[in-house]
């Protein structure tokens, strides 16, 4: 039998950005096993063979301007200076 | 106008105990010359509509206006069709009951102690509960079908690319289309026809030659091969599904059609790889969500890091955050081959197990959900078994292929819906089937 994999809940919300409270943390460290073993399924699938993953192709246009919803979208932002979007400090 | 303004305060009474709208639009004068002119619609609240609030079921975004529409809410404006407002559905499209919603649980018309299915539940329930006469929905893993199931409508997930998902807020990007719901399949097929049509905007839409579906309805289904897969009926099934979807199979088959039960085993391993892209994509999609340049901003913080996990911590439901982080995890060094590489593998079997069977037959059928709609909160606090009852419509969205559902009976008056899939863009043919079952079942269109 494998082991049980372990997801730790607090490594995955600090690199989601999501602050959890600590009920939340102890529920999603409870779930996430059955959930992976679950997953882990797809173990069973024979995939050595080269199975080709990408089948979109890119679209283009012609490089011509068109009309732009900049304003509105500026519109809604909640702070900005100018027409800027003012953030907090990065670090 | 004064009939409709009637019409209008009578929904929003019944909408009371229903619970299928999060937000009423103003009623404006519509276009008297288009198809659906006259004719109500609820749009999903993950569908852009300008100066319209929509909150994708999220606190995080209870006071966004979009200041644009939907490629699909332009061309309806068109057509004439009056937007009643925007339904309910689980936040960010995330789940199969409408019970994740921030502003509460939608509940099914047939029973209001049952869910309407998800994640497109309010779309469903404002048909079934006579709230609207048209909605739309999307469709990442089943979330129009398992509603019309569950209601009691009819539902179609269209072929990846048939219509545009330009203003549709994203959480399987590579999965989900918008799709119509109605009363009847030749509603379906007339809202079809209305949103489907080429755009630039969604780099995926394909520039097919348009196609009136309403004109296929009553092409001959003598001759027509449908599989049926032995998959589709796995030890989940209630057995009133498996009686009802097979009673109507045997029926399409008097008719003139050749049934043939097969296997497609790789179907077994589509519901782990479905969760796993759906949960990677919803990870990087839902990234955009920082509070910074709209959706819920909640104050100063210290840094940049601070600001983003409190805005996040308080605008996502515990399904999203759940979600968003067994995504984080599929795409995290040292798992994204073993999960992310893996599903991606697995996708591309089952799509090409779909194609082969599409050589050989025009049509896969099987039940929509493996189970009548269940009690409100019955599922809520096991993801696990909640995820399970998407087990037969996911593998259409892996493939691409357009997969619709229609009622084809009930047990103590909970509707079962029947599922009917084909090759991508042959939307004409499941749309056809679906209108004979009607005729056989004695509906009758308007």
């Amino acid at each position: 039998m494998p082991e049980k994999k372990v997801i730790d809940a607090k490594k995955y919300s600090e690199l989601s950005k999501i602050d959890l409270s600590g009920e939340e943390m102890e529920i999603l460290n409870e779930q996430f096993p059955e959930i992976l073993e679950y997953f882990d399924l797809l173990s069973q699938v024979d995939t050595s063979e080269d199975i080709d993953i990408q089948t979109l192709s890119n679209v283009f246009r012609e490089d011509v301007p068109v009309n732009s919803i900049a304003d509105e979208i500026l519109d809604i932002v909640p702070e900005k200076k100018d027409r800027f979007v003012k953030g907090p400090r990065m670090m | 106008m004064s009939i409709l303004s009637n019409k209008f305060e009578e929904i929003k009474e019944k909408n009371k105990s229903i619970n299928a709208y999060i937000t009423f639009s103003k009623l404006t004068d519509s276009n008297s010359n288009g198809k659906l002119s006259g004719k109500t619609i609820a749009i999903k609240d993950t569908i852009s509509t300008a100066g319209l609030r929509t909150t994708c079921a999220s606190k995080m975004l209870e006071n966004y206006i979009p200041p644009y529409d939907a490629h699909v809410i332009s061309l309806l404006k068109k057509q004439g069709v009056i937007i009643l407002g925007k339904a309910n559905c689980d936040e960010f499209a995330m789940g199969s009951s409408t019970e994740h919603s921030a502003y509460g649980a939608t509940h099914n018309p047939h029973d209001l102690e049952r869910v309407p299915g998800g994640s497109s539940g309010g779309s469903a329930a404002a048909i079934a509960g006579n709230l609207a006469d048209f909605a739309l929905g999307s469709d990442t893993g089943g979330s129009i079908r398992c509603p019309a199931s569950f209601c009691g409508i009819v539902g179609l997930k269209p072929t990846y690319g048939l219509v545009s998902r330009y203003g549709l807020i994203a959480y399987g990007n590579s999965l989900e289309q918008i799709g119509p719901m109605a009363k009847t399949v030749y509603d379906c097929a007339l809202l079809l026809e209305c949103i489907s049509d080429y755009d630039n905007r969604d780099a995926t839409c394909v520039n097919n030659k348009k196609i009136n579906y309403t004109e296929h309805l009553n092409d001959d289904i003598s001759g027509l091969k449908v599989a049926v897969p032995r998959e589709f009926f796995g030890s989940g099934t209630d057995p009133v599904v498996k009686k009802s979807v097979w009673d109507t199979i045997n029926k399409i088959e008097s008719e003139g059609a050749i049934v043939e039960e097969i296997n497609i085993e790789s179907i077994k391993y589509s519901l782990a790889a479905y969760y796993i892209l759906a949960m990677s994509e919803a990870s990087s999609n839902l990234a955009r969500f920082d509070g910074l340049r709209y959706g819920l901003h909640s104050g100063k913080s210290k840094d940049w890091n601070e600001l983003f996990s409190n805005n996040r911590k308080s605008g996502f439901g515990f399904e999203v955050k759940r979600r968003i982080m067994l995504g984080t995890f599929a795409l995290s060094s040292g798992y994204f081959d073993e999960y992310y590489i893996k599903a991606q593998k697995v996708r591309s079997l089952i799509t090409n197990d779909f194609k082969k069977i599409f050589n050989k037959f025009d049509v896969i059928a099987g039940p929509t959900m493996p189970t009548l709609p269940f009690k409100l909160g019955e599922k809520l606090t096991d993801p696990l078994s909640m995820y399970m009852s998407d087990i037969d419509t996911v593998s259409a969205n892996l493939a691409g292929i357009p997969s619709i559902s229609i009622p084809c009976g009930s047990s103590n008056s909970l509707p079962i819906g029947i599922q009917l899939m084909s090759s991508h863009f042959d939307e004409k043919t499941i749309l056809n089937l679906g209108n004979k079952i009607e005729q056989i079942r004695g509906i009758k269109n308007e």
